[in-house]
């Protein structure tokens, strides 16, 4: 009798999840179907060659705080139609950050890049340690979250297993081992993506030109000119300028109007 | 016989020969070093020639030293059976006491009535110092008179960047200076290059033969003004004897021994030696500014230039190799690439440039883009002869060339024959961004990344929580498995709930024997298992038994009271009432909950 009440109530609790979920896929479908028609809408003003609605549409899609890399992608290509190539670059990193192995991105970042007036290139702005741990280039930070996870999991149900098959022990441990020195990796990897997130932000000049000075002021003599595309790194953030530095390692203080964080 | 003849002869001759040369005696007096330190000893040497029976000489008083007879040597010289020599020499060791120059006064030798003197000797006593941890360069200064380092430059006044050479010379006589190092030169504001393989030559150096190690070098100033070049250091090593009793001295001419059988016996020890040389002024001019040609770009030195260029005939957009071949004297790090004026009309990439012994060469390449191009223009090369003082350039007249344009079908056109060049024209590459993409690829809400999910973290636990789970449950299991009483112990409350609702569900039926059989097995099985002790055997002598596991008293008498009730209802036939059997089964219950507590 007892197990006939459990039955029922249980029965009732998955119903009513059940219901629940429903509701809340209707309600995310609806949403995905708004989303996705917002996309498409962009795609057709694009081949209508109508680039301004384009970017109207998707900027509506990014304001809605909707990550997609494609949509990043078409935005940039879009900008750079209508001659933004500050925009353009900026929204191909932006993408590039979410679809790091797509090779349509890389080219047309590559090509933007390439047209940036006096684009200094002596010195990568990403540091020794992002070679040498896994590039945000090969994966972004969620497949890296996920990468750590799974070694976790993987290393943490080999060492579980180790404890009732006593006979397989060893093999276990040596897995187990193995395992955790990639897990340390990848650990190490996703906290540098994480510092460099935190700590070590890039932007992209969305002026046509903007004088850094030696100085957060505008009457500060102007140490050298950054043109529109150029990526910069952010050192220090303040309310109206910003400590930056170019690729080349020339730092200065540039309007925070004039460039916009990845 | 024969023998004792022979002696006689030779004494007999002896005698006769030494009256006939007793008029031509000589008395000389000399010693092993004029130099010594204090404490240091030298030898002095009395030398009689023309005779053999003269005995040691008294010496006169000599200041500062002190002195002791060593013995004699003789000699003597015998040809064809006649002594024509005879000498004898008495030897004094000489010890210095006193810093200062002395003279040893003549020395005077009696010989039969006649009285002999040798010439004065002038000596001096410098101040002693240990050779322990005396640095090289405090023994390079001892030893100047017999090896030294010299530092002599071409010229004294030369031009900003103008090549000179420099020569380090390393002189050394009666010496055995062995591993010799490169040389090397102090000299700010100056470039300098490696030295050259050292020459070995004798020189003479104010009447005195020295061994001379030559090295050479090519500098040149980089900074104008007064400057200096110098001291050049040099490192070697000296084999000296090793003496035993007395530490060895530089001085002590007897050391200088190049004996191999010394440095196999070990008799002789390597000493490292830093010698340095002295330094040069050299006035650095900048270059005149009169007659500076415009293309000037800072070559200096005596130089001639070839050109060459191949191919000649080339079709449009097919590479041109011009070879500049830059030779003479002088700083060829200040050469660089001739001048070529006018190159409109070419793609010019950056030149190859080689230096060697002869030379700079500069490879540049040259493409023809337009087939109107005829010639390679003028080359021209300047630079300043420091030896003239003038400025200079090398014209080098235009190079006809044939550039040919290439034909649309030609181009296209590849003849697979095996020695048939290819010709392709090369592909121009447009380039522009991809087009858009047509669907969205995995669409996130939110700049939350899936390190910030809460879920996410939540789910970091987990394998945890199952690790530890796990853990736990196996540790028991095991204990279980390996610890009878423990396992028995944990297994006692269940058996007894299960036995008491037996025993319940018999009381409700009031079967009183079958009740009290019941709960009678379920005490025995409880007590058992509590204590580890076989069940079967348990009856109301176990209260005893129990004593010794520190059951208190209070429990004692429940489980005696127990015994007892259950025994007479088992092996009475009387029939005992429900509230009896309830009553024993409170009872029962209650001996097992205080069993428990002191079983833990």
């Amino acid at each position: 009798m007892v197990n006939c009440h459990q039955i029922i109530k249980l029965s009732c609790v998955l119903c009513i999840i059940f219901l629940l979920s429903l509701v809340l896929n209707v309600g995310i479908a609806e949403k995905a179907n708004q989303v996705n028609t917002l996309f498409f809408q962009g795609n057709s003003y694009y081949k209508e060659e109508r680039y301004a609605e384009a970017i109207r549409a998707y900027e509506q899609l990014v304001s809605a705080e909707i990550k997609d890399g494609h949509l990043y992608y078409n935005l940039a290509n879009a900008y750079f139609k209508v001659g933004h190539r500050g925009k353009a670059i900026l929204n191909y990193e932006r993408a590039l950050q979410l679809l790091p192995r797509d090779a349509d991105i890389k080219s047309n970042l590559d090509h933007a890049l390439s047209l940036v007036e006096s684009n200094p290139t002596q010195r990568p702005i990403e540091g020794l340690l992002s070679k040498v741990f896994v590039p945000e280039r090969i994966l972004n930070t969620d497949e890296l979250t996920v990468s750590v996870f799974l070694l976790y999991i993987g290393m943490m149900a080999v060492l579980t297993l180790s404890i009732p098959l006593k006979r397989l022990r060893r093999p276990f441990y040596y897995t187990a081992v193995v395992l955790g020195c990639l897990l340390l990796f990848s650990l190490m990897s996703l906290s540098l993506e994480l510092y460099k997130t935190q700590f070590q932000r890039k932007a992209v000049v969305i002026f046509e030109a903007a004088p850094v000075r030696f100085e957060p002021s505008g009457d500060a003599t102007s140490h050298f000119t950054l043109h529109e595309g150029a990526v910069i790194r952010v050192k220090e953030l303040r309310p109206k300028w910003s400590k930056i530095e170019r690729r080349d390692g020339k730092s200065g203080w540039l309007k925070n109007d004039a460039f916009e964080e990845f | 016989m024969i023998r004792f003849l022979l002696f006689l002869s030779i004494g007999l001759s002896f005698l006769q020969s030494t009256t006939a040369i007793a008029d031509q005696i000589s008395v000389s007096a000399s010693v092993d070093s004029k130099i010594v330190r204090v404490g240091g000893r030298i030898q002095l040497t009395v030398s009689i020639e023309g005779t053999q029976s003269v005995n040691a000489p008294d010496l006169p008083e000599i200041n500062g030293f002190q002195a002791q007879y060593q013995g004699p040597r003789s000699q003597i010289s015998i040809a064809n059976g006649q002594i024509f020599a005879s000498s004898i020499e008495h030897r004094y060791g000489l010890t210095a006491l006193k810093i200062g120059k002395y003279t040893i006064d003549p020395i005077q030798v009696k010989y039969e009535g006649k009285s002999y003197h040798s010439e004065p000797i002038t000596l001096e006593i410098i101040k002693g110092s240990s050779r322990q941890g005396q640095s090289g360069e405090s023994q390079a200064d001892e030893l100047k008179d017999y090896i030294y380092l010299t530092l002599t430059a071409e010229k004294e006044r030369v031009y900003l960047n103008e090549a000179f050479p420099i020569t380090i010379k390393l002189y050394h006589r009666q010496l055995d200076a062995r591993d010799i190092e490169y040389p090397t030169l102090l000299a700010n504001a100056f470039s300098v290059r490696n030295f050259t393989k050292p020459n070995r030559t004798l020189e003479i150096v104010d009447g005195v033969g020295f061994n001379c190690l030559s090295f050479q070098t090519i500098v040149y100033p980089v900074a104008a003004g007064q400057l200096t070049v110098g001291p050049a250091q040099l490192k070697c090593s000296l084999v000296i004897k090793r003496q035993s009793g007395r530490q060895s001295s530089f001085f002590d001419d007897d050391l200088f021994g190049n004996s191999p059988f010394d440095d196999f016996f070990g008799r002789t020890e390597t000493r490292p030696l830093t010698l340095k040389s002295g330094h040069l002024k050299i006035t650095v001019r900048d270059l005149p500014l009169e007659g500076k040609p415009h293309d000037f770009s800072g070559a200096i030195g005596k130089y001639a230039l070839q050109v060459e260029a191949k191919p000649t005939e080339v079709k449009v957009g097919e590479p041109i190799t011009l070879t500049m071949h830059v030779t003479g004297r002088g700083n060829m790090e200040t050469v660089s690439l001739p001048k070529i004026h006018g190159l409109d009309g070419f793609k010019i990439y950056d030149p190859q440039i080689k230096t060697d012994e002869r030379g700079k060469s500069f490879e540049q390449v040259l493409i023809p883009e337009d087939e109107r191009i005829n010639a390679i223009p003028e080359i021209r090369f300047s630079y300043f002869d420091a030896e003239d003082e003038q400025y200079h350039t090398i014209k080098k007249e235009k190079i006809p060339i044939l550039v040919t344009p290439v034909g649309s079908e030609e181009a296209l056109k590849i003849v697979d024959l095996p020695g048939v060049a290819k010709t392709v024209k090369r592909e121009k590459l447009g380039r522009d961004i991809l087009y858009i993409k047509d669907s969205m690829k995995s669409v996130q809400k939110g700049n939350s990344y899936l390190y910030q999910n809460r879920m996410f973290l939540f789910a970091q636990t987990l394998p945890l929580i199952a690790f530890f789970g796990v853990l736990i449950y196996q540790k028991r299991k095991d204990k279980l498995a390996g610890d009878i009483s423990y396992a028995r112990q944990r297994g006692a409350p269940r058996k007894a709930k299960k036995g008491l609702d037996a025993a319940k569900k018999l009381a409700q039926a009031g079967k009183s024997g079958a009740f009290c059989d019941a709960i009678f097995r379920t005490m025995q099985e409880y007590i058992g298992d509590q204590f580890t002790i076989p069940s079967a055997g348990i009856t109301s002598e176990v209260v005893e038994e129990l004593r010794k596991h520190d059951v208190k008293e209070e429990v004692l008498e429940k489980l005696r009271n127990f015994f007892e009730s259950c025994d007479s209802v088992r092996f009475l036939p009387a029939e005992i009432s429900q509230s009896e059997m309830q009553r024993l089964l409170e009872l029962t219950e209650e001996a097992m909950n205080l069993l428990s507590e002191c079983s833990k």
